[in-house]
């Protein structure tokens, strides 16, 4: 059925059905044919039988009543035979000889030979007489007169033939209207595609809502369910990008302000010192502005890919070392102490470097709302009941109950996409997306040291690794990737 | 002419002071909604300028504060969203104008023009104040009388500003110091007399009325 595949499906069907017709109904015809033929002949022995038995009646009883042959007026009978001419189109030309039982021919038709039709006194035969096969039913019931009846074969054939051509006829004649009956079903046939088809045609390109089921048979229901779960995809990753544009539109307006502004400044300023002091500030707003892109670009890369989220078993206690030593410098610059308990390592099954991410952002983000006079920040990681945990605080004026109530909310919806919290920043998203990959929770509450406590627990308990070195080798391989 | 600027991002708002002082704005910068709620009570403004998302109370409490004391200081809103909603937010709760991230300066400083415009008592809605024989144009900061053109110093050109958008009302000498200063500039005592006195030097002398004890008047 590889036709099927390609081409116009009505088309194909229309042919395979039509041609399937023909010939069941040509097979049949031919069955019937056959049949024809058969009952043809058989009438016509019948009609033979008759005419002899009717005549051998008439000659028997003339020549039993009156006896002798003085009452056969063989010219009148012949004459009268011949006024008899009829014209129809299955006259069977029939033909009768009566013999004496002398062996003499006492009358005949006018279209029988003189010869005998049969050389059988009785019963049916098929002679050939002067070129001409004939059908002959003999007679001889009180062995005296002999009566043929005999037709021509080619009579009997013609009409059968007449009888056949007739059915075939009109089974031509039924194939282009079986044709249009056909197309005409299959059209119907095709309406739902084509309202489907029409449908989907109409629709516009934004517009996603799920088609009706009800409207289609059972056959194109599950394409119509299997297109209702597409538009459903498609709407969700449309969502997590006009949330990502939305997003990264807001974040950026902010940082981009600043740098115009100051780039307005340095182009009005008087005097050396204020467009140097303005320059200054713009290329800081740049620098910040690049730092945000880089977490943009993060967001976009973690927003959608759970399918391709490898886990491994990640050292929570050497990523966060290694996130301390990259902030080196956020943190000499703030001149922050970092208390940190380094205990023995503690094993979560995570993405490495999406688990790098998450500390990297919760980290910068304590030292960033830590206080500016003694700066304070703690870490601590561990394994309890509930999992592997991971806590930073700080000490950050007085953080009020309304702000960690904000942060708690943009944690606790439950869309799963990229929320945005009006002032909570990039790093809150990012966070809340890896915290979603990794089904892990979040809690937080105002720290005993002043600022924002943060507690991020990843649920399961996780199996230690075979070596060490492992998840640090993998991660140089996933940072590349 | 004194503003407060309300705007917690350090390069948007150390920008805008800058840009603004350019202007001969006297502009007090504050980072958040609870400075800028306290400054708003302490002092008297011309003009205000106040980002929406502010740490602390937010610029549309700021704002509904302001007014709920009477005070109908004009206040230009900064949004970091261009949705309808936003704006319709600021302007309910009393802003008089906004402006959308990211601004061009000079947009900011027409629109401060425009925003005093309408509010001065003088004659309004035009780009131009005329009294007296005296056409005042705070865009070009020209001053002419007479049809002939005054040079006047940024000081002097203040005061006379301030007091030909308050005609007929008293200015206290108070009142006339904070137009010209901001917190961080020190003032001079005797300054606002001896501006006065250039004043009526230079433009009609029987202008600007003393009112012993209590101030200065352009009827």
């Amino acid at each position: 059925m590889r036709l099927f595949r390609t081409g116009s499906l009505k088309k194909h069907l229309l042919i395979y059905l039509l041609c399937s017709s023909v010939l069941i109904w040509g097979t049949a015809m031919a069955l019937c044919y056959k049949q024809a033929r058969s009952e043809i002949y058989q009438l016509f022995s019948a009609e033979l039988e008759q005419y002899a038995q009717i005549l051998q009646v008439i000659v028997e009883s003339m020549i039993v009543s009156d006896s002798g042959m003085t009452h056969w007026d063989q010219d009148s009978a012949t004459s009268l035979l011949e006024s008899f001419n009829s014209r129809h189109d299955y006259q069977s030309g029939i033909a009768f000889q009566i013999w004496s039982p002398k062996n003499e021919l006492l009358f005949r038709s006018e279209n029988a030979p003189k010869s005998k039709l049969s050389l059988e006194p009785n019963g049916f035969s098929m002679n050939l007489i002067e070129n001409e096969a004939w059908h002959v039913f003999s007679s001889n019931q009180r062995k005296k007169y002999i009566i043929h009846v005999a037709q021509p074969k080619a009579n009997l054939d013609r009409i059968s033939q007449q009888i056949s051509l007739q059915l075939v006829l009109i089974f031509l004649a039924g194939v282009p209207f079986l044709a249009i009956a056909i197309w005409l079903v299959l059209k119907r046939a095709f309406d739902p595609f084509n309202s489907l088809i029409s449908k989907l045609h109409r629709r516009a390109a934004g517009n996603l809502k799920p088609l009706s089921e009800d409207a289609f048979p059972k056959e194109i229901k599950p394409v119509v369910k299997e297109l209702n779960y597409l538009f459903k995809e498609l709407e969700v990753a449309f969502e997590h990008e006009r949330n990502f544009t939305s997003v990264a539109s807001h974040e950026l307006r902010t940082p981009l302000t600043g740098l115009l502004t100051q780039i307005q400044v340095s182009i009005k300023a008087e005097d050396e010192q204020m467009r140097n002091r303005a320059l200054k500030k713009a290329h800081e707003a740049a620098i910040k502005m690049k730092h945000m892109i880089e977490q943009l670009l993060v967001l976009s890369r973690i927003q959608n890919n759970k399918q391709d989220m490898t886990t491994v078993p990640v050292n929570v206690s050497e990523e966060i070392e290694l996130v301390i030593k990259d902030c080196k410098k956020q943190i000499t610059q703030k001149n922050t102490t970092v208390y940190y308990n380094n205990v023995e390592p503690v094993y979560l099954n995570g993405n490495l470097s999406l688990v790098n991410i998450l500390i990297r952002n919760i980290i910068e983000n304590a030292i960033k709302y830590s206080a500016n006079e003694n700066s304070v920040i703690k870490i601590r990681c561990g394994q309890n009941e509930d999992g592997v945990f991971f806590t930073v605080e700080d000490n950050g004026p007085g953080i009020r109950k309304s702000e960690v109530d904000k942060i708690n909310q943009h944690f606790f919806r439950s869309q799963k996409t990229i929320t945005h919290a009006e002032g909570t920043g990039l790093g809150l998203s990012i966070v809340h997306r890896v915290v979603d990959l990794h089904q892990a929770q979040v809690n937080l509450k105002k720290s005993k040291i002043g600022g924002l406590y943060f507690k991020v627990i990843f649920p399961e308990k996780t199996p230690k690794p075979k070596s060490k070195t492992r998840s640090r080798s993998k991660k140089k391989k996933l940072a590349k990737a | 002419m004194r503003l407060l600027l309300v705007e917690d991002d350090e390069y948007i708002g150390d920008g805008l002071q800058a840009g603004l002082t350019l202007e001969k704005y006297a502009v007090d910068w504050v980072t958040n909604g609870n400075l800028a709620n306290e400054a708003l009570k302490m002092n008297q403004y011309e003009i205000i300028i106040l980002d929406i998302n502010l740490p602390g109370m937010n610029g549309i409490e700021v704002l509904k504060s302001l007014r709920k004391r009477k005070d109908h200081t004009p206040v230009l809103m900064l949004t970091a969203q261009d949705r309808p909603e936003e704006k319709v937010k600021g302007l309910d709760a009393g802003a008089d104008d906004y402006v959308v991230k990211p601004f061009d300066l000079n947009e900011i400083y027409a629109r401060l023009r425009a925003l005093y415009r309408r509010h001065g008592s003088g004659s309004a809605k035009l780009p131009f104040i005329e009294h007296k024989g005296i056409k005042l144009e705070p865009a070009s900061h020209k001053v002419y009388f007479q049809d002939k053109l005054i040079e006047l110093p940024q000081k002097e050109f203040e005061i006379l500003s301030f007091m030909m958008n308050h005609i007929g009302q008293v200015c206290s000498k108070a009142r006339l110091e904070e137009t010209l200063y901001s917190w961080n500039s020190e003032v001079e005592s005797n300054t606002v007399e001896v501006h006065i006195h250039h004043l009526r030097k230079k433009l009609n002398s029987s202008l600007i009325r003393t009112i012993r004890g209590v101030g200065y008047i352009i009827d």
